[in-house]
């Protein structure tokens, strides 16, 4: 039998001092993470309303298609009535298509505040890292290879995660 | 301004005080990067520049003097000649003439008979074309960027705080992307209290 025990668990660096400054490290990342967390909700959530802006346009379009196909089958009354049904969608299309470039900036400019967000928050875990800090796990596991290695070097290497 | 920012937790403020400050940071913070990068790329002292056009005068005039050989004429045997030096090129057939060294030779003599007045010339110029311009030394400008890393410092601390307590009111504010690290990273305690 080894009386061996493992080391415990490294714990995220919560209280460092840079430049005279006293910093809250793991405090401060995660509160970093989830405003930019929630900028990428929001990016998304504009897009998917554009999204479904964008199927409702093509949802009319089709029906304007058979509407027109139909009328053209049948006779002249229904001609006026087909008119204005088309008329109606073609309204509801215009404003769709409103809605949909409104959705599409909205979602344009919250996916810009969410990049300025993440490069702030790769930033600061580049300093922690720097300065010998351990990363909040919540934020190294999010990160894939690559990003591991542009993000900080070392930084989510075992001794740094755990 | 940074007193107004210093009260800034000494009582609960209205939002739009909060809101105000944040601008006025980012306002102050913008100038001040402007500021450093005038200062950063503020030319060298007209006096630097000189002494150094001096020692590049003196450096050419004397390898131009040098170059003349004049010790072959002090000998008895020697041709009493003096000759601008002129080199053979290097291409395959050697048929042209380096002329770089004898042009050299003849700046470098024209230095040594005309110094001042070229100087007068070369220092007009530089005159010219700091135009007024700020000059500071090396040290002047490490001093000073010194100190406007201070006050910029300073001034995303006070923006910090304005952002943590306008989130704590439930207030969303868009950090800069090109925020120092340091103070979004700083403990609560770290920032400017009233």
């Amino acid at each position: 039998m080894h009386d061996y025990a493992p080391p415990p668990p490294a714990e995220p660096t919560k209280s460092l001092t840079i430049d005279g400054i006293e910093l809250a490290p793991a405090e401060r990342l995660v509160a970093l993470a989830a405003i930019r967390d929630q900028k990428r909700v929001a990016s998304r959530g504009h897009y998917d309303v554009a999204q479904s802006h964008v199927e409702q346009i093509q949802s009319h379009r089709e029906i304007i298609r058979r509407i027109s196909a139909n009328a053209a089958q049948g006779h002249r009354g229904m001609l006026n009535e087909t008119a204005a049904e088309i008329a109606r969608l073609e309204a509801e299309i215009a404003q769709l298509r409103s809605a949909e470039q409104a959705a599409r900036a909205a979602s344009d400019a919250a996916r810009d505040e969410f990049g300025a967000a993440q490069r702030l928050l790769v930033a600061a875990c580049e300093l922690v890292v720097a300065h010998g800090g351990i990363l909040p796990h919540q934020l190294a596991v999010e990160a894939n290879a690559r990003a591991t290695q542009r993000l900080a070097p070392g930084a989510f290497e075992p001794q740094a995660i755990r | 301004m940074l007193n107004k920012l210093a009260r800034m937790r000494a009582a609960p403020r209205p939002i739009n005080d909060l809101l105000e400050a944040v601008d006025d940071c980012r306002e102050q913070i913008a100038g001040l990067r402007s500021e450093r990068a005038r200062v950063a790329a503020a030319p060298r002292p007209a006096s630097e520049i000189l002494a150094d056009i001096d020692e590049a005068l003196d450096g050419l005039a004397t390898a131009a003097i040098d170059r003349l050989q004049l010790h072959r004429l002090i000998g008895r045997k020697a041709p009493a000649e003096i000759r601008v030096p002129l080199a053979p090129g290097r291409d395959l057939a050697e048929q042209y003439v380096n002329t770089e060294v004898a042009a050299r030779t003849l700046f470098g003599l024209i230095i040594a008979a005309a110094r001042e007045p070229l100087r007068a010339v070369l220092a007009g110029q530089i005159e010219d074309r700091l135009d007024g311009r700020e000059c500071l030394t090396d040290t002047e400008i490490e001093a000073r960027v010194s100190e406007i890393d201070r006050l910029i410092l300073a001034a995303e601390l006070s923006e910090e705080a304005a952002t943590r307590t306008l989130e704590a009111a439930g207030i969303e504010v868009q950090r800069r992307g090109d925020a120092d690290p340091l103070v979004v990273l700083a403990a609560d305690d770290a920032l400017p209290r009233g």
